[in-house]
């Protein structure tokens, strides 16, 4: 197995893939391509990146490349799919939380003071994402007037997912992880599964379980790696849709596996975003979801499936 | 000859001024952009179209007010030791 790692999209980048070494080599450079140009398509912290023309361009069409008009359409039916709790077009209510720069730039700047906040966040919701419109044969993307969107998430996981079907054809079996989005194709030589390591969302050093994934995109939201403080108020970015502010929930962190890594995502945030009670609910509206979660007071919870997942060497009470 | 030759001389410079005219005047008569980039012109077409519309997101209220969208088992609760000393390349977590 050959491995390459780099930073991209504020993230930890790691590919790894198995085949002759010269193809793999050559696999690896076709995937920092992808992903350089991918980052500057989806960056919400470019003016120059095509997702900040759509943005300028709402209340009027955008014709759209077709990554973004794949991306965008994607949004809008895993918005459907979680019933509302993944919205992209939560930007507004991130900027306000302090989420303004990359998180980069605020760790070492620190987060600027909160902005004023709209009169009511529910008067600002009639303007968001359920309103866009797609016109296939143009590639066109409508957003209503006053609407921002962020990719964020999901775009890492497409990035991800598109990343590893190029890797693909320069290796037998590869992976592709972005900052813990994950998505694997093929199986490695001998094995029946990928490891991967689920971190302890309190100490991120530290591995709570070690997961079995065979082919497919597994992706991880939590709510304690990406903070900071505000007006002298813990923040994080993982905003709950209604009401606009980041989530009071009793996970800590929820890693999700399914078919495609951008769908593990979005039912990642929205399953953390529920809470725990409303979690199997929400992983039944889409075949092939299983989750494992953190509570808040450390214990490991799943879905009805999800004890395939952990690794058999693993003990299980 | 010459007659004809003549004929179809006129013929063909009559038809391009008169070509050229129409040209003209179709082009003075059209509708203009109204925007300076490439979406907007693209709008100007596009809205006569009519619209697919699409499904309607379903109500958050079911999961606001706390009730299941429908029965739910429990998510069961697991107690795991990973096996020690293997530890994956790939790790997952959420965003750092």
């Amino acid at each position: 197995m050959l491995y390459d790692d780099f930073r991209a999209m504020n993230s930890h980048l790691m590919l790894g893939a198995e085949g002759e070494a010269e193809q793999v080599e050559a696999g690896f450079k076709a995937v920092r391509a992808f992903i350089a140009a991918s980052e500057a398509r989806f960056t919400r912290f470019s003016e120059d990146s095509e997702l900040s023309q759509l943005n300028r361009t709402a209340g009027g069409w955008f014709i759209a490349s077709n990554d973004l008009f794949e991306v965008v359409q994607l949004a809008r039916r895993l918005m459907d799919q979680t019933c509302g709790l993944f919205d992209p077009s939560i930007m507004g209510a991130l900027q306000r939380a302090g989420y303004d720069r990359s998180i980069d730039e605020i760790r070492a700047a620190g987060a600027r003071a909160s902005a004023a906040a709209p009169e009511s966040w529910a008067t600002e919701r009639p303007q968001a994402f359920t309103g866009v419109t797609f016109k296939p044969e143009w590639h066109a993307i409508h957003l209503p007037a006053g609407t921002q969107i962020d990719l964020g998430g999901i775009a890492k996981g497409w990035i991800a997912e598109q990343a590893a079907i190029i890797l693909g054809r320069y290796a037998s079996a590869c992976a592709v992880s972005a900052g813990g989005d994950l998505f694997v194709y093929g199986l490695p030589q001998g094995d029946g599964f990928w490891p991967i390591a689920l971190e302890d969302p309190r100490d991120p050093d530290k591995t709570v379980a070690v997961l079995q994934v065979r082919d497919g995109g597994l992706a991880t939201s939590s709510i304690t790696l990406r903070r900071w403080v505000q007006d002298g108020r813990e923040r994080h970015h993982i905003i709950d849709p209604r009401t606009g502010e980041p989530a009071v929930t009793d996970w800590l962190s929820v890693t999700v596996v399914a078919p495609h890594t951008a769908t593990a995502e979005a039912f990642a945030k929205a399953i953390l975003i529920a809470g725990t009670a409303q979690a199997q609910a929400l992983a039944d509206r889409v075949a092939g979801i299983e989750f494992i979660g953190i509570k808040q007071d450390g214990s490991l919870w799943g879905s009805r499936h999800a004890r395939e997942l952990l690794d058999v060497t693993g003990e299980i009470v | 000859m010459k007659l004809i030759k003549l004929g179809l001389r006129i013929y063909i410079a009559i038809s391009t001024v008169f070509g050229f005219l129409v040209g003209w005047i179709l082009l003075a008569h059209s509708g203009k952009p109204t925007a300076n980039n490439v979406a907007a012109e693209g709008a100007q077409a596009i809205t006569s179209y009519k619209l697919d519309p699409l499904p309607p997101v379903p109500s958050l209220n079911d999961l606001v007010s706390g009730a299941p969208l429908k029965p739910l088992p429990a998510p069961q609760t697991f107690n795991v030791q990973p096996s020690s000393g293997f530890s994956p390349r790939f790790r997952s977590g959420g965003s750092r």
